[in-house]
């Protein structure tokens, strides 16, 4: 159980190292980036808590010591990768259109569709993720038209293998 | 004893993924988030019967805390899946403009053209199909409203809203 308890603890404190040091590099996109090295940084932290700190602890209660290492380590990986998952939607600041569309109906409570379509704009669901990924890389722009890099070719490469394994053709 | 822990966490993860690919090459996309709650209930009643069936007996108050621990282990394994993984890959609006790019090679693309066949009538159409046969959202003559429930999808505005408010970012919304 304290490995359990540790890892939750440890990855809050990871969070606010975090916090602190994007508020140092928030006008730096790139910065922003590199500063998730804080938690690998923070996984070998708590990994060498898990495997060398918390064995030499002692205790009576049994359950508390219940050895679970490993568990507690991949907990603080999953808390991580979720973290990030989040963190970059709140980053770039792109609206769920889901959620988005159910916020709407919750505000204005009954709507027809072409209410709901002029609610929206394709600057808001199109025009800023294509700003984002030729910020990121991942899409270069050349006279108006747009062309996938390397790195953007590789996501589409996995995202179509894992496509045509469900057997779908278009997500989105 | 979390070597065993863990390798049945594993099997059950692999099994899961397995089952959601064969049953959505079954099924239209629509109506993927449904089928994906009841693989998702199924998968947690086949991990605590093997867990039953293969963890050895222990102390109970011990075997219960392992249970638990192991469970939300193993849940927490597939919703990082479903957001990370599957959830880029079925409805990211990104992914999605990423592919139509990336498909034209050379060519390249204009927004123009994009917008011809990818456009905010097209992103809106797939999520109200998808609101309604999840169940939260539901037509009657001609117009759109709520149900009375609370929305899995809403929890992720919880999410934001605390990070949005933590890091003094707008969540977007």
């Amino acid at each position: 159980m304290i490995y359990i308890v540790s890892s939750v603890v440890f990855f809050l404190i990871t969070v606010s190292v975090h916090r602190e040091v994007f508020f140092l590099v928030r006008n730096n996109p790139k910065s922003v980036v590199r500063s998730m090295i804080v938690f690998p940084v923070g996984l070998f932290i708590f990994a060498f808590i898990s495997f060398v700190v918390i064995p030499r602890l002692q205790f009576n209660n049994p359950w508390w010591i219940m050895p679970l290492p490993f568990t507690g380590v991949i907990l603080y990986l999953i808390f991580s990768f979720l973290f990030v998952i989040y963190f970059n939607g709140i980053y770039l600041g792109e609206a769920s259109p889901t959620i988005a569309l159910l916020l709407l109906l919750q505000k204005r409570h009954v709507l027809r569709e072409k209410e709901i379509f002029e609610a929206f704009s394709d600057e808001s669901f199109i025009g800023s993720r294509l700003q984002n990924l030729t910020d990121s890389g991942m899409v270069n722009k050349k006279r108006n038209r747009f062309y996938a890099t390397l790195q953007g070719q590789r996501i589409v490469s996995f995202v179509d293998f894992y496509r045509n394994l469900l057997g779908w053709h278009e997500g989105g | 004893m979390e070597a065993l822990i863990l390798s049945l966490l594993f099997v059950c993860f692999t099994l899961f993924v397995m089952a959601q690919i064969i049953i959505f090459r079954k099924i239209e996309q629509a109506r993927v988030v449904v089928w994906l709650k009841y693989i998702i209930v199924l998968s947690n009643i086949g991990f605590t019967l093997l867990f039953v069936l293969i963890i050895p007996y222990i102390l109970p108050r011990l075997r219960i805390i392992s249970y638990l621990i192991s469970l939300m282990t193993f849940n927490l394994f597939v919703v990082a899946y479903i957001l990370g993984v599957f959830g880029m890959v079925v409805s990211s609006l990104r992914i999605r403009i990423l592919s139509e790019i990336a498909h034209r090679g050379e060519r390249g693309l204009s927004i123009d053209n994009l917008l011809r066949h990818y456009n905010k009538e097209a992103i809106i159409k797939e999520r109200v199909r998808r609101l309604i046969q999840t169940g939260d959202i539901f037509c009657e003559k001609g117009t759109y409203r709520l149900n009375n429930r609370f929305s899995l999808f809403l929890f992720h505005k919880i999410v934001f809203d605390v990070l949005g408010t933590l890091y003094k970012t707008g969540a977007g919304y």
